[in-house]
């Protein structure tokens, strides 16, 4: 996406303010002449209380995009603000910017969890920042805050390598509810766990966001847990939104063809033995180094023309007729109505 | 660490790992009581008694000088001791805040850190070690101090790289995301397990120091005669090893031992150390230190 500011990709209906609004976000790595754009121009703007889903092959950027808005990573161009104050982006110090704003819940909770604390004290971490030692009475907060997330207080004195995954993952769920920190990025926070746990602690994450009033932005790869979980949803592709809209939307009727090729490729549950699908996705996600000209995703669209690749197709709004209210529904591809109406050519092979 | 690993480890206790404990206490012990327990003064010359072998009278016998071996290397245990200690102190305390400064700043201040430890590296110990007494002059302090400095940019490097892989772990940016400061997350999320492999590699170098120290008093560097020390004995031995060979035997022997003890010491600490850190590296696929 070009400097041009792009409205946000999501508007409301309501008037209720904006948990995080992110405008033309991009991340870069490495230096000006070869730099990677990890996270070119994305934006759009999260409802207070709900949840948007991120879908995108790995490479796609999703983790540097809630980095970056965790303020982990500088942000090169573009603003994330959050709950409504203007956050400037922080990229010279990160660890002040937005200090207790937001908080993060990662895909491996081993290696989020220090090995040598006991479990009480990394949970209490965001209430006693500034100080070296934890007071021993913050015991009793952190034994409140794991009975939160359904932990008996007998796991307060443990070692994260003396419990199982999802009682680590657990663990830090309860660390990011303790600042009461409203805006919350969960970095494919069940992707590890055995797919019995996956289910309670998705189920977990969505009563604590009903409860407590969270706001999440959701990282996964897997589709069913986008569907659980989030009300809206973005699908990344080389660092760029290509589709964002309500889930049910996206995910039912996807407008994009990445976005359908995608939750074609999603293996279903079957004892018969299927035809092979015709249009799955083929090929590697290109080098983000030098992404394809255009639209990025020509190089692997069956329906690509001449035109995709010399420019670059802006969001467009979907507009379909008996559409529920809630977010709306955006793609980026000049082809989205041919493709909804059966009428674009698919590309010979 | 709860009583279930506490007794995995007495379990797996080896002899070997006692013996090498026990001596080295008693040594220290000996070095610290040398005034009460050594029976003669180690300065004490009797020249019709000279290069004697073992007697009742002298448990080690008598040196060239007529001087007690066993009170000499009593006496010159509190050299080694005190020598190895000042040594490690050195290295410890130049070389931590080195390789954490060059970890938590790596790309520029880090980097002409690194590019000085490099250099240093470059030297071979004990040649450096020797270049440095030299411009100090010599006696036990200045030559351990020496040695100290010379020992100083491997922990650097050591800590750099524990510094460097502990950082990039999740829970020091979920403490940043805390809105933990900086040295505080130092001192609490980041040195206490980057410090691991520097203290296993402190006990190597602690061994090696044992040696380099006997090695620079065998070259006169160390403590100045007739000041007991082990690699000084260990040279006057060697000057007489025609007339006297059994002579080095003592000296030579004890240095070895102490060696020996202090590696099957840190042999054990790495074995406990990694080990820990490998099971967390097996079981969640991802290396939390290096």
């Amino acid at each position: 996406m070009t400097a041009e500011s792009a409205p946000p990709l999501i508007q409301h209906n309501d008037d209720g303010p904006a948990a995080l609004e992110v405008s033309d976000l991009t991340v870069r790595f490495g230096s000006r002449r070869d730099a990677l754009r990890a996270v070119d121009g994305v934006s759009f703007t999260l409802r207070r209380g709900s949840t948007l889903g991120v879908i995108g092959e790995s490479g796609s950027g999703k983790s540097t995009l809630v980095k970056a808005i965790a303020g982990l990573l500088p942000v090169a161009e573009g603003q994330v603000r959050i709950a409504g104050n203007s956050g400037p982006p922080q990229p010279a110090a990160p660890s002040v910017g937005r200090a207790g704003q937001v908080q993060m819940i990662f895909q491996d909770a081993m290696l989020a969890l220090n090995p040598g604390r006991a479990v009480w004290q990394s949970v209490v971490e965001p209430l006693v920042p500034q100080r070296l030692f934890v007071p021993r009475r913050f015991r009793d907060r952190a034994v409140e805050l794991l009975a939160r997330v359904g932990l008996t207080p007998d796991f307060a004195d443990r070692l994260p390598s003396q419990m199982s995954g999802g009682q680590r993952q657990r663990v830090t769920i309860a660390r990011a509810i303790a600042g009461r920190s409203p805006l919350v990025m969960c970095d494919e926070p069940v992707a590890a766990l055995d797919i019995s746990l996956q289910a309670e602690v998705l189920q977990l994450l969505d009563d604590l966001r009903r409860d407590l009033g969270l706001s999440y932005v959701f990282i996964s790869h897997d589709m069913s847990s986008i569907s659980r979980i989030a009300h809206d949803v973005g699908v990344m592709y080389l660092g760029q939104l290509v589709e964002v809209g309500p889930a049910r939307e996206v995910l039912q009727t996807p407008r994009h063809p990445y976005t359908q090729a995608l939750i074609r490729s999603i293996p279903r549950i079957t004892l018969e033995k299927r035809e092979p699908e015709t249009q799955l996705l083929e090929g590697e996600i290109p080098d983000a180094r030098r992404p394809p000209s255009g639209c990025r995703f020509r190089t692997r669209c069956p329906f690509a023309q001449e035109i995709c690749a010399r420019e670059e197709p802006r969001p467009e709004l979907v507009e379909e007729p008996g559409r529920d209210t809630g977010s709306a529904h955006h793609t980026a591809c000049h082809f989205w109505r041919e493709i909804r109406d059966g009428t674009a050519a698919p590309r010979a092979h | 660490m709860n009583g279930q690993s506490a007794g995995r480890r007495r379990r797996a206790a080896p002899w070997g790992l006692w013996i090498a404990v026990t001596v080295l206490v008693l040594l220290l012990a000996s070095a610290l009581l040398a005034p009460w327990i050594a029976p003669y003064d180690p300065l004490a010359q009797n020249l019709q008694n000279k290069v004697q072998g073992p007697t009742s009278e002298h448990l080690l016998g008598t040196d060239r000088f007529g001087r007690d071996v066993l009170s000499r290397l009593i006496w010159g245990g509190r050299n080694a001791f005190g020598g190895v200690a000042i040594c490690i102190a050195v290295a410890v305390t130049l070389g931590v805040p080195w390789g954490t400064v060059a970890g938590f700043w790596p790309r520029y201040l880090g980097t002409v850190l690194m590019r000085v430890s490099d250099i240093m590296i470059a030297f071979p110990l004990l040649v450096l070690a020797v270049a440095i007494t030299g411009a100090l002059g010599s006696g036990l302090v200045t030559s351990m101090v020496a040695v100290g400095l010379v020992l100083a940019p491997n922990i650097a490097q050591l800590t750099r790289a524990g510094v460097l892989a502990v950082r990039e772990n999740d829970f020091v940016e979920s403490a940043r995301l805390s809105g933990v400061w900086e040295p505080i997350l130092l001192v609490r999320h980041v040195l206490p397990i980057a410090l691991r492999p520097v203290v296993i590699q402190l006990t190597i170098f602690t061994g090696l120091t044992f040696v380099v120290q006997g090695a620079l008093a065998f070259l006169g560097l160390g403590p100045q005669r007739p000041t007991p020390s082990w690699g000084g004995d260990l040279n006057d031995a060697y000057s007489q090893i025609l007339a006297a060979p059994l002579q080095i035997l003592p000296p030579g022997l004890l240095l070895g031992g102490v060696v020996l003890c202090v590696y099957r010491i840190g042999d054990t600490l790495r074995d406990r150390m990694s080990s820990n850190l490998a099971r967390t590296e097996r079981t969640e696929n991802d290396v939390v230190v290096v």
